[in-house]
C-alpha cells in the first residue's frame, strides 16, 4: 500500500495524533494477540514508524492499523506467545470455575474471557482482523484496503464472522444489555 | 444478491445496511423495507452485531501507555529554549513548526521527557532512534528542561511536587490541551494514572494543567494552586512554602 508521502514530520502533531488513536489502537491489538503487553509493545512500534513516516491527519489512523496488523502478522513469536497464553488463561479459568476458591463475579467474568478468545480464534486470521477493525468504527474501504481483501466484499465478509463469533460465544456468557 | 422482487437481500447487505455503508439509492433498502423476512433477519443481525460487540468487550484492558514516543533533534539555537518553543506552538498567527530551532526545542523537551519516565517503553524507543539519527552517539546536545505529560483520570489531574531546592520557581497556567504537564530541569519524574509526581526540582519548574480537567498542584504536601473550569488560582497556603509561585492567571 502506497501509503508514503512527503510531510515535514515538523508539521505533525505526533502527541495529538498519539492521544487520538492510541486508545483504540491497543484495544484493537490486545484484542488480537490476546497479550496486553504485546500490544502495548506493538502499539508503541507503530507510533514510533510513524515518527519516519510522517502522514496528513487523515491517513494517521488507517496508517497506524496497517502498521500494528503487519507487526503483529510478521511477529511469528507472537502467535506461540498467544498459544501459550491461551493455554494459561484456559487453565486459569478451569480453576476461576471453582465457586470455592474465586468469588462468582470473578469466576463469570474469566468465563466470559476465554469465551470471547475462544471464539476468536476460531476464525480466521483475515476474518478476526475484520472483525475487530469494524468494533473500531472503521468504514468498509478502510477494512478491505488495510487487509487487502475486495472493497465489495467487505460486509458479506464482516456478516459471515460476526455469526461465526457469536455462534462460538456460549450467550450465557455475553451481556445483552446494550 | 437483492432482486427486489424475488430474491431477499443477503447478510453483506443488511450489515452495510446497519453499519451506515448501504448507499442511499441502493436497491436493497425499499426490499428491506416491505419486506417481513429482510426486516426480521436484518433485526436478528443487529442484535447479532451487539452481541459480539458486548463479548469482545471481556477482553479489554486499560490502556496503558500515556506519553507519546518523539524524535530527538540536536538544538540549532541556544537562544530559543524548550520551553519557549513549547509555548509559542499553541498562539496562533506563529509557525515554530517553519523555524528549526523552535521546533526543534520542542521536540527535545518532548524526548527529555521520554527519557526522565524511569523503566517507561518510550526510553527504548527514544534511544532507537537517537541511535539511527546520531549512530549510537547522541552528542553534546543539551536536553534542556525535561517535560512529562499525563491525561486526566476521572476530569482530574494531581501534580505533586517534593524534595524542592528552596530556589525553586513554580510557575502554573491553564492550556488547552488534552494532558497535564510538568517541565524541569535536573529532576525525577514519576507518572500514574491522573498524576505526575517531580522530586529534586530546583530551577524553573512549570506546571500546564489542561482547561478541560480539575487540577491541583502540591509542594512539598502544601496545595499551592489549583484549576478548575479553566481557571487557575493561588492557594492562601503558597505563600507558606520556601519556593517561589507563579499563577498565570490568564492560561
Amino acid at each position: 500500500m502506497a501509503l508514503a508521502r512527503v510531510v515535514d514530520w515538523r508539521d505533525v502533531d505526533f502527541e495529538a495524533a498519539f492521544h487520538s488513536h492510541q486508545e483504540s489502537l491497543f484495544r484493537y491489538v490486545n484484542r488480537l494477540v490476546g497479550d496486553p503487553d504485546l500490544a502495548s509493545d506493538v502499539v508503541q512500534e507503530s507510533f514510533v514508524r510513524l515518527l519516519d513516516n510522517p502522514l496528513p491527519d487523515n491517513e494517521v489512523r488507517r496508517w497506524l492499523f496497517t502498521v500494528a496488523t503487519n507487526l503483529v502478522r510478521d511477529n511469528a513469536r507472537m502467535k506461540t506467545r498467544r498459544q501459550r497464553l491461551l493455554t494459561e488463561r484456559y487453565e486459569r479459568s478451569d480453576l476461576a470455575s471453582d465457586p470455592a476458591e474465586i468469588p462468582d463475579e470473578a469466576a463469570l467474568k474469566s468465563e466470559r474471557i476465554a469465551a470471547a478468545r475462544a471464539a476468536l480464534e476460531q476464525l480466521t486470521d483475515r476474518d478476526r482482523k475484520m472483525l475487530l477493525m469494524r468494533e473500531e468504527g472503521f468504514r468498509y474501504s478502510e477494512i478491505a484496503e488495510v487487509i487487502d481483501v475486495a472493497p465489495g466484499s467487505v460486509g458479506t465478509l464482516l456478516a459471515r464472522a460476526l455469526r461465526r463469533f457469536a455462534d462460538a460465544v456460549d450467550p450465557a456468557h455475553i451481556d445483552e444489555e446494550e | 444478491m437483492h432482486d427486489t422482487h424475488s430474491m431477499h437481500v443477503d447478510d453483506g447487505a443488511l450489515l452495510a445496511l446497519i453499519d451506515g455503508e448501504l448507499a442511499p439509492d441502493d436497491e436493497a433498502r425499499p426490499h428491506i423495507g416491505s419486506c417481513d423476512e429482510c426486516s426480521r433477519k436484518l433485526d436478528e443481525l443487529r442484535f447479532v452485531a451487539r452481541r459480539v460487540t458486548g463479548a469482545l468487550e471481556a477482553l479489554d484492558t486499560p490502556t496503558p501507555l500515556t506519553v507519546a514516543p518523539v524524535r530527538p533533534v540536536e538544538v540549532t539555537d541556544a537562544s530559543v529554549t524548550p520551553i519557549t518553543a513549547a509555548r509559542g506552538a499553541a498562539r496562533p498567527g506563529r509557525r515554530p513548526a517553519r523555524s528549526v530551532a523552535a521546533a526543534a526545542g520542542l521536540v527535545l523537551v518532548l524526548a527529555a521527557g521520554a527519557y526522565a519516565i524511569p523503566g517507561s517503553p518510550v526510553r527504548s524507543a527514544v534511544d532507537r532512534t537517537v541511535e539511527a539519527i546520531f549512530g549510537g552517539d547522541a552528542g553534546p546536545v543539551d536536553p534542556g528542561p525535561t517535560q512529562v505529560a499525563v491525561e486526566p483520570a476521572e476530569g482530574a489531574v494531581r501534580v505533586v511536587i517534593e524534595q524542592s531546592d528552596p530556589e525553586l520557581r513554580v510557575t502554573v497556567r491553564v492550556v488547552a490541551t488534552p494532558t497535564a504537564r510538568v517541565s524541569a530541569r535536573d529532576a525525577r519524574f514519576g507518572i500514574e494514572s491522573g498524576e505526575i509526581r517531580v522530586s529534586g526540582a530546583g530551577g524553573d519548574l512549570t506546571v500546564e494543567l489542561p482547561s478541560a480537567a480539575s487540577g491541583t498542584v502540591e509542594l512539598d504536601g502544601v496545595p499551592i494552586a489549583r484549576a478548575l473550569d479553566g481557571v487557575v488560582t493561588r492557594l492562601d497556603a503558597a505563600d507558606d512554602v520556601a519556593a517561589t509561585i507563579i499563577v498565570e492567571a490568564g492560561g
